[in-house]
């Protein structure tokens, strides 16, 4: 039954909510617009800033929006005098000891501190007293660094770690005017989902390491894709300046990612500062495209041949690939096999009373995952381990056992339902119980769901093609091989008998589809452009296979969506 | 209602006044009153302590009885916290009581718990009464010898150094081992408190009145209303000091308690609650000591903390220790009071070692109405009382300073 | 400097108070104040044993000890003298108890005489003592009613401690550090 609903006033707009509803939330919905700077509506509300003070009628006092409920026939004003003065007040307050050195400061330009001062501050300072000095630029780890003097202390990054992560990685230390945001000393700030405190930030105080000094806000170029990094497949934000890549940030879907993204997606998938491979290579030296295309195809037509797959190469590659080694007669294999099916989606997930990981380390293998199994423990579900090895999911673990026969004793064969299991071996356990959630041995790698049907490669054919950006093994130096990748060219050059390497694209500058492990089909989008010859993934093998006499164009090799 | 006179009031909070062993068991006489709660009903008791109009003696004045109330008849684990982390400024009242009579709060504790379903105390004091401490815990293991504790538990939990943890979440927050930061409300505590659960947070003194309240009845209570008042400062006989609510002006307090001012000077002001309350001038000596009366003449009484300024204190002076005390005891966690208690406690020193302008008063008066009233907590709206109570009332004072570009009085050492 | 660690004992004492409690947490507070029982500070890798026994991050650790008054991040002298400066104490003679106990002993308030012995304190909290003021907490004793014979008595008493047999005339001037108030 859905919850009662009251009717509320807000700046004049009539608006009906739950009841329940948070007047910010409420104001939100009644298309008014109530600053704030600790409100997020992923994080519990804490009325820590005071931004979001309002007149509500019949209360004597100031209430803020974001932890007061509404009532049936409130009255609310952020507008009037009393609402205009506290707003001013908390901006200069929050500006009396703040450096103002947007001048240097990457936030500049999507800064909440700075639109609201513009929209709600005074304009002048009345502040003439010494400044209180802080740490500036202090790295808190190799991907975060912290202004300390511009922190306002909304607390947000702290809330982050402890209600969405579940580390608690960030502390708020000392006291008073002296507050500041750090970790132990000798410490770094050590968790997977660092990054997302950058976005959180309301001011310029918890900065990229990785993208500081490189861009601002209106000079970004902004595309929406997917990461990479893994199979979850979270949806993203590519923002690029004059064409060139400068970093990553989430889009949110709440069906997917939330909106948040894991360190390794958000700063390592990008290809910064990476060495790439512009052009097509014979043995090491520059050769144009239709020189390269005529000796792969020939070594490929030379000998028996195996067609491999990296798990991260996009539908319309596998597909191109799949057509090519029917041609050849070869075999197409996949390698690292980090590939797998779940059946069930992430919703499932979210909503599964009870949870059972075998031996599968959610947090390391797939993040996000983690934050989102997080979710539906905080209503209520259970986690349980099967098995050895690390779980970084170990704090909100009810319990552990060494096998699931030791599980299944303890929970009387009856655990609450629907029932989630990943890892090996989920199959067989959700056969003897009612599952109903995600059930299966996820694939990691960004398309390891399509390609969960092909075998593992061996690399013991008279020729190799080696399809993707990976660190491929060390036995295929010995074989002629054509690779196509996108970064570091000199490395295979160096070691490989015989090798024609062709460009391809970096995912995030290349149209095409990845499948992340619940089967959702998601389209990757151009966010940058690389000077060079390179291509997306698909049109190379395209090519490769019209040189190889391999025609008609194989179904599906354009990109589903244009 | 005719209260017994003030010179032959017999103490019942601090019977045991200047001992320097507290009362054992034996000495107080037992837990009579908890024997004779528990052939109550818990709501007869709660009746009991509503009737008798008990209020608040942590400075809030908050009825006792209706905080019991408020509690739901829910299942589950509930929780009595004591707040005994007493830090205001002029504030010693609940350290005296525990030195001497722990027995007498232990036994309000639990009658307490017995009202509203609880099963465990949690006795919050701060760090620093050690000696309390470790007599509370002595009487509690000797309660429990003597069997008066059954399935109750009564738990001494020590501060560390912090004037925020005697705001009712923070001390909730401290006790959850969380920075301790006063949460937003609602929820209250009485529906959701320590753990979640429902909790109880009262001062130690008003515990301590609940075990006579059942011996002798709320009618009794009221004829009585009992109040310890602290006095300090410039005084001959500082102390703390029980006589029945209303009982004596202020005037009678410092003349009769405290023996007069030291050297017979003039008084400059009073401090009714410690630093959280505005200063009252000379002229307000004879007003009652009672809630409304003092409220009635421009202050609060609250704690009841009187601290006395003689024509040699300086008000600036005064008024910059003050903001001191707020300023560094800020928690830091809303930004009124973080970021205004430093700008109006910076403004102040300028003030008292005379670098300050007339500007500045105006200043400070427009800080403080952007802070008080819109802050999370008390803390936050008492931190302005000793800055516009001093600028409103001593300006002259003000000026000098500003004028001379010192402080005109030198040491107030007395 | 090597790192230090908790003895057994002390590691014992902290197991005893998490299960004292009904949420483990709950005892976060009361382990840092034993831990800091043994080396009368707590460094950092204190802080993170702590916290691996109480069962929380180390950051959690580190954000009470560094809340709490009480809970110190820095080695002091093995005597701390805290003298009580707030409004009632200084009504009555509090700040030149300060000078008095500063001259006497050779230091500004907010250092350590030489030998590592005795640390001046000032705080602005106020300790409860007010009708005994002023005073002074020395390791977290009530030294009240510091005035005449007392006063004389317990300067005697930190001067030993700190090693000065002379008498403060002819003594060096007092360094300049930075107190905390300049924060």
């Amino acid at each position: 039954m859905p919850d009662p609903e009251v009717t509320v006033h807000i700046d004049g707009r009539e608006v009906q909510v739950p009841r329940g509803t948070l007047v910010i939330e409420a104001a939100k919905l009644a298309g008014v617009e109530i600053p704030v700077f600790c409100y997020h509506p992923k994080l519990k509300p804490v009325g820590a800033c005071r931004m979001c003070l309002v007149d509500i009628e019949k209360m004597p006092r100031l209430q803020t929006a974001c932890t007061t409920p509404v009532a049936e026939g409130m009255i609310v004003h952020s507008r009037n005098d009393r609402a205009r003065d506290a707003q001013k007040s908390v901006i200069e307050l929050l500006l009396a000891n703040h450096p103002l050195d947007c001048p240097i400061c990457d936030k500049g330009g999507e800064c909440p501190l700075q639109d609201n001062t513009f929209k709600y501050g005074l304009g002048t300072s009345r502040f003439y007293e010494p400044k209180r000095k802080l740490a500036k630029a202090l790295p808190l780890s190799d991907r975060i660094v912290l202004d300390r003097e511009r922190c306002i202390m909304c607390y947000r990054c702290v809330r982050f770690q402890d209600e969405v992560a579940g580390d608690q990685a960030l502390s708020a230390i000392d006291r008073a005017g002296t507050s500041q945001i750090g970790v132990l000393e000798g410490e770094t700030f050590d968790s997977p989902f660092s990054g997302n405190t950058i976005d959180l930030c309301p001011v310029g105080a918890l900065l990229s390491r990785q993208y500081r000094f490189r861009a601002r806000p209106w000079d970004l170029q902004r595309t929406p894709s997917v990461c990479v990094g893994c199979a979850v497949g979270c949806n993203v934000e590519l923002h690029a300046r004059d064409q060139v890549l400068q970093r990553m940030v989430p889009r949110e879907n709440m069906e997917v990612n939330n909106e948040w993204l894991c360190d390794y997606g958000r700063f390592d998938t990008l290809p910064i500062h990476q060495d790439r491979v512009r052009q097509p290579l014979i043995d090491g030296a520059v050769a144009p495209w239709q020189e390269a295309l005529r000796t792969a195809a020939k070594m490929l037509r030379g000998g028996s041949a195996e067609v491999v797959a990296s798990p991260s190469l996009t539908n319309e590659a596998l597909n191109a690939l799949r057509a090519i080694s029917a041609g050849l007669h070869a075999p197409l294999t996949v390698w690292p096999a980090k590939t797998g099916r779940v059946r069930g989606s992430i919703v499932d997930l979210i909503g599964s009373k009870t949870i059972i990981l075998l031996g599968f380390d959610v947090w390391r293998e797939l993040p996000v995952l983690a934050l989102r199994i997080r979710e539906a423990l905080k209503k209520g579900a259970q986690l349980y381990w099967v098995g050895a090895g690390e779980n970084g999911l170990r704090r909100d673990t009810t319990a552990s056992y060494a096998t699931a026969d030791a599980l299944l004793k303890a929970l009387d064969g009856a655990p609450a339902g629907p029932v989630s299991i990943l890892g090996p071996g989920a199959d067989d356990l959700a056969q003897r119980l009612e599952a109903g959630g995600m059930v299966g041995e996820p694939p990691t790698a960004a398309n390891g769901y399509a390609m969960a049907e092909l075998p593992r490669a061996n690399f013991t054919a008279d020729v190799l093609l080696l399809a993707g950006n990976e660190s491929w093994p060390s036995r295929t130096v010995n074989r002629p091989a054509v690779m196509l990748r996108w970064a570091d060219p000199q490395l295979p050059a160096s070691s490989h008998s015989q090798l024609v390497l062709l460009p391809i694209l970096h995912p995030y500058e290349q149209t095409g589809t990845v499948t992340n492990l619940e089967g959702r089909v998601q389209e990757l989008r151009s966010g940058g452009h690389l000077a060079g010859e390179a291509r997306a993934d698909w049109a190379v093998l395209a090519e490769l296979g019209r040189a190889l006499g391999i025609n008609p164009a194989p179904e599906g090799i354009q990109p589903a969506l244009a | 209602m005719s209260a017994p006179s003030a010179t032959t009031y017999e103490p019942i909070l601090l019977k045991y006044q200047g001992r320097t062993e507290p009362a054992s068991l034996e000495e107080y006489g037992g837990y009579r009153a908890w024997l004779k709660a528990q052939e109550m009903t818990p709501e007869q008791v709660v009746e009991e302590v509503k009737n008798s109009n008990l209020k608040g003696r942590g400075g809030a004045a908050f009825p006792a009885g209706m905080k019991w109330s408020f509690v739901p008849k829910v299942d589950g684990p509930k929780y009595l916290t004591v707040n005994a982390d007493e830090s205001e400024p002029g504030t010693f009242k609940d350290r005296e009581i525990m030195e001497t009579c722990p027995h007498m709060l232990i036994e309000g504790a639990l009658i307490c718990c017995y009202a509203f379903g609880a099963k465990t105390a949690f006795i919050y004091i701060r760090g620093e009464y050690q000696t309390a401490a470790e007599r509370l815990e002595a009487a509690i293991a000797e309660a429990r010898s003597a069997g008066l504790l059954g399935e109750y538990d009564v738990i001494v939990f020590r501060g560390a150094g912090a004037y925020i943890c005697g705001e009712e979440t923070a001390l909730l927050e401290s006790l959850e081992g969380r920075r301790p930061m006063p949460r937003s409300r609602p929820p209250f505590p009485a529906v959701e408190g320590l753990y979640g659960r429902p909790t109880v947070i009262n001062n130690v003194e008003t515990l301590s009145n609940v075990p006579h309240i059942i011996n002798n009845g709320a009618e009794w209570f009221k004829g009585v209303d009992p109040k310890i008042f602290c006095l300090s400062g410039h005084v001959n006989r500082p102390g703390n000091y029980e006589r029945p609510l209303g009982s004596l002006t202020i005037r009678q307090l410092i003349d009769e308690c405290g023996q007069g001012v030291i050297g017979g000077r003039p008084v400059k002001g009073v401090l009714p609650a410690g630093a959280s309350a505005p200063i009252l001038t000379a002229d307000k000596l004879d007003t009652p000591l009672d809630y409304d009366s003092i409220r009635g003449a421009g202050s609060m009484l609250g704690s009841a903390s009187f601290i006395v300024l003689s024509e040699a204190a300086c008000i600036v002076r005064a008024a910059a220790r003050m903001v001191e005390f707020f300023r560094k005891e800020s928690c830091g966690k809303c930004t009124p009071c973080r970021e205004g208690t430093q700008w109006l406690h910076k403004v102040l020193s300028r003030l008292e070692a005379g670098q300050g302008s007339e500007a500045d008063l105006d200043l400070l008066l427009s800080l403080s109405d952007e802070i008080s009233g819109k802050v999370l907590c008390a803390l936050g709206d008492f931190s302005v009382s000793p800055v516009v109570a001093t600028v409103k009332q001593f300006r002259d004072e003000y000026l000098a300073h500003i004028h001379e570009g010192k402080c005109p009085l030198g040491s107030w050492a007395l | 400097m090597a790192l230090l660690t908790l003895s057994a004992d002390t590691e014992r004492r902290i197991r005893d108070e998490v299960a004292k409690y009904p949420k483990p947490r709950t005892a976060l507070l009361p382990s840092l104040k034993i831990a800091q029982q043994e080396h009368h500070w707590l460094a950092p890798e204190i802080i993170a044993r702590v916290a691996e026994l109480v069962g929380v991050s180390h950051a959690s650790a580190n954000e009470l000890a560094t809340f709490y008054s009480m809970l110190h991040k820095q080695p002091f002298g093995h005597t701390v003298v805290e003298v009580c400066a707030q409004l009632p104490c200084a009504l009555r003679g509090a700040d030149e108890l300060l000078e008095e106990l500063a001259r006497g002993l050779g230091i500004d308030p907010g250092e350590t005489t030489p030998n590592g012995a005795v640390t001046l304190k000032r705080t602005h909290e106020c300790f409860g003592a007010c009708h005994r003021a002023p005073m002074c907490l020395l390791n977290h004793e009530y030294r009240e009613n510091l005035r005449g014979e007392q006063r004389e008595a317990l300067i005697a008493e930190l001067r030993n401690l700190a090693g000065s047999s002379s008498p403060t005339a002819g003594a060096e001037p007092p360094r300049r550090v930075a107190s905390e108030e300049a924060r």
